[in-house]
């Protein structure tokens, strides 16, 4: 039973653990090198970004489509605010007040009866216009001003590892040990039982999107700083590898339950199985296989391991009843 | 009454759409200059009368440029060209903007076609295979048609009358991309060197020509070198992370070859993350950033299609055409230029 509720709450670890020592011994010895964990690392960071804001949307029962068209509006309007000779802080405050805004615009509509879904792909629509009318068509290149948060290394350890690391540290610490943070996972579990509790669960709604946009922002600049190059097309694939980090990481899509740290998780394992391949050098089509097939056969396990857990503490209550034993 | 009000209702929406359907068949059905057709008048299915129909100096001066898609950076230069180019020739250009859909390329295309606005069209084709019926339908019409690709991609076996074929020599790109490289472990390397090629994803046109012509090229101008691995270019990002993790298994790279500037770009980034010196890089693209890095040195080579001759080439080939849409079109070729530290 211990062992069943473990590999539910901690599956995705054992997963990843798995996937490190197949490809420790297979990729031996280029695989199971500090530097190589660094640059692994360093591949999870922009994406484990992407996740998180996907994540808290989707906890809180709110998934937000928008990202990789906030994701390009937040870079070119930095890299506008940068090529004409503003102040770079400026150009990252205003590119992320900006996502803010989008996904407080998103949450507000969407509180008006119309479909979160639908109002995020017509959000989607809107910024990656933006951010192509802002760069003409065109992109922002030699954004240097942005290695030190792009390619430049602190302690050995690249910026968007840190980066990365202090957006999980916060959600984590707010998710779990903040009233605002419990109270956003409730409305995703049941908005209504919320509500009769009292608590705004609109606020708390609009608040993820806040937070889904933020995330989505700060990805699209860190991006923008680690290729020196502002770019206004949004790419969907950004979307795709977060629901894929996040659907990995067991994260309800009914809103609820999740786990920030598990979330870290799915995408490092995503950026490990690249990494592997690449290391190997098996044709990259089969990184993209071997991660549908990986989330299918977790998306199975978790079903399972859930299923079998619900029985058991079944039997056992059914047990308690029966022997009048607790 | 409120009967005879709905009656009458129904038999004024009846007229308004019989009204309406006789005017949009009429318009449908007209020529370029909005003149309504007659029974008398010869189906669209027969060529050789629609031409008479439609004789060149009653076609608009307006282009319709068809592009890939608008977001792709090249295309939205192209378009600007065109737009630039034409405009200073006294023509009207409409820009379209399919969005890497084949299906709305082809009705974006048609609409505009069959409305007798379009005096020629431009079109970049996504899925060459789709157009081959817009093709015909613009011989019929006698608009003269610029395509990419050569007639055996639309179905045709020769050249074709009053469509022009603008094709890009992947074959010469890839091969001057393996030159410059070779030329470059030559000067640089003494003829020895790890190299890496990063190639256009899977499905990508002319890839196979260009990777066989870069390969052949590279072994007869620095033979004995190898090349230890390929990676898929998909965007800067993802080759600066596929790069750093292929210098994990081949730390001794010294020569990166790329199919497009993305991935030299990518390639670059890595390099300079993992603090490794990287004495040859070439590819075949050529945008603003990438001839800067050649001219400072960073970069050997970049072969580049000249896009900019291009255009004005097949637009003066499309005004030619339009004097007489019923003569062959002549079959063109994207100019190709090399440009290295030495030049």
């Amino acid at each position: 039973m211990r062992g069943l509720i473990f590999l539910r709450d901690r599956g995705i670890f054992v997963l990843w653990i798995l996937i490190i020592a197949v490809f420790a011994v297979w990729a031996n010895p280029y695989f199971a090198t500090l530097n190589n964990a660094i640059l692994v690392a360093n591949a999870a960071a922009i994406s484990a970004i992407f996740a998180a804001g996907v994540a808290v949307g989707i906890i809180c029962g709110a998934l937000d489509l928008s990202i990789p068209g906030v994701a390009a509006l937040s870079s070119c309007i930095a890299g506008w605010m940068i090529t004409t000779g503003l102040p770079v802080w400026l150009a990252l405050v205003v590119g992320i007040v900006t996502g803010a805004l989008v996904g407080f615009v998103n949450g507000v509509i969407s509180l008006r009866g119309f479909n979160p879904i639908i109002v995020t792909i017509a959000m989607l629509s809107i910024t990656s216009a933006a951010a192509s009318i802002i760069a003409g068509g065109y992109t922002f290149p030699g954004l240097t001003q942005l290695d030190f948060m792009g390619t430049q290394r602190y302690l050995g350890i690249p910026a968007p590892v840190w980066i990365t690391a202090g957006v999980f540290l916060v959600g984590t610490v707010f998710l779990t040990k903040t009233r605002d943070g419990i109270r956003l996972m409730a409305v995703g579990g049941s908005a209504e039982a919320v509500r009769r509790s009292g608590i705004h669960s609109d606020r708390y709604k609009v608040l993820a999107f806040v937070i889904s946009s933020t995330c989505a922002a700060l990805g699209g600049l860190v991006t923008t700083a680690t290729v020196t190059e502002a770019n206004p097309s949004a790419s969907p694939a950004l979307i795709f590898t977060a629901l894929t980090a996040v659907a990995l990481a067991g994260v309800s899509l009914v809103g609820g339950r999740g786990s920030l740290p598990r979330v870290l998780v799915g995408a490092l394992v995503l950026a490990t199985i690249a990494n592997g391949l690449t290391i190997k050098g098996v044709q990259p089509y089969w990184a993209t296989g071997v991660t549908g097939v990986l989330l299918i056969g977790s998306l199975a396990l978790e079903r399972w391991v859930t299923a079998s857990v619900s029985r058991r503490l079944m039997a056992t209550a059914q047990a308690s009843v029966h022997t009048g034993t607790r | 009454m409120s009967m005879t009000r709905h009656s009458l209702k129904r038999s004024l929406l009846a007229v308004g759409a019989a009204t309406t359907l006789v005017i949009l068949t009429a318009c449908s059905s007209s020529d370029g200059t909005g003149e309504a057709s007659t029974s008398a008048e010869p189906s669209a299915t027969e060529p050789a009368a629609m031409e008479s129909e439609a004789p060149a100096s009653d076609l608009p001066k307006t282009l319709v440029f068809a592009p890939l898609a608008l977001s792709i950076p090249a295309m939205q230069g192209l378009s600007d060209g065109v737009s630039g180019y034409g405009g200073s020739q006294g023509w009207e250009v409409i820009v379209q903007d399919p969005k890497l859909d084949p299906a709305t390329q082809v009705q974006q295309v048609t609409e505009v076609l069959e409305s007798g606005r379009a005096g020629a069209l431009w079109i970049i084709a996504i899925a060459p295979a789709s157009m081959t019926d817009v093709l015909h339908a613009a011989q019929e019409k006698g608009v003269p048609v610029l395509i990419n690709g050569v007639p055996a991609d639309y179905g045709f076996d020769g050249p074709q009358a009053g469509i022009t074929f603008d094709t890009i020599d992947y074959e010469a790109g890839g091969a001057a991309l393996g030159e410059q490289t070779g030329m470059c472990i030559n000067e640089k390397l003494g003829g020895e060197a790890t190299i890496i090629y990063g190639a256009s994803p899977a499905g990508t046109a002319g890839k196979e020509e260009s990777d066989a012509a870069f390969l052949e090229a590279l072994e007869a101008t620095a033979p004995g070198v190898e090349v230890v691995q390929t990676w898929d270019i998909t965007d800067r990002a993802a080759s600066q992370t596929d790069v750093g993790s292929i210098l994990q298994a081949h730390p001794e790279v010294d020569v990166v070859a790329a199919a497009n500037d993305e991935g030299a770009l990518g390639a670059i980034g890595a390099f300079k993350a993992a603090g490794k010196d990287l004495p040859c890089v070439t590819d075949f693209g050529g945008n603003d950033e990438v001839l800067g890095l050649v001219e400072a040195g960073t970069m050997y080579a970049t072969v580049a299609l000249q896009f900019e001759e291009d255009m004005i080439q097949s637009f003066d080939t499309l005004a030619e055409m339009q004097m007489d849409p019923t003569a062959v079109g002549p079959e063109l070729t994207v100019p190709l230029k090399v440009t290295n530290a030495a030049s």
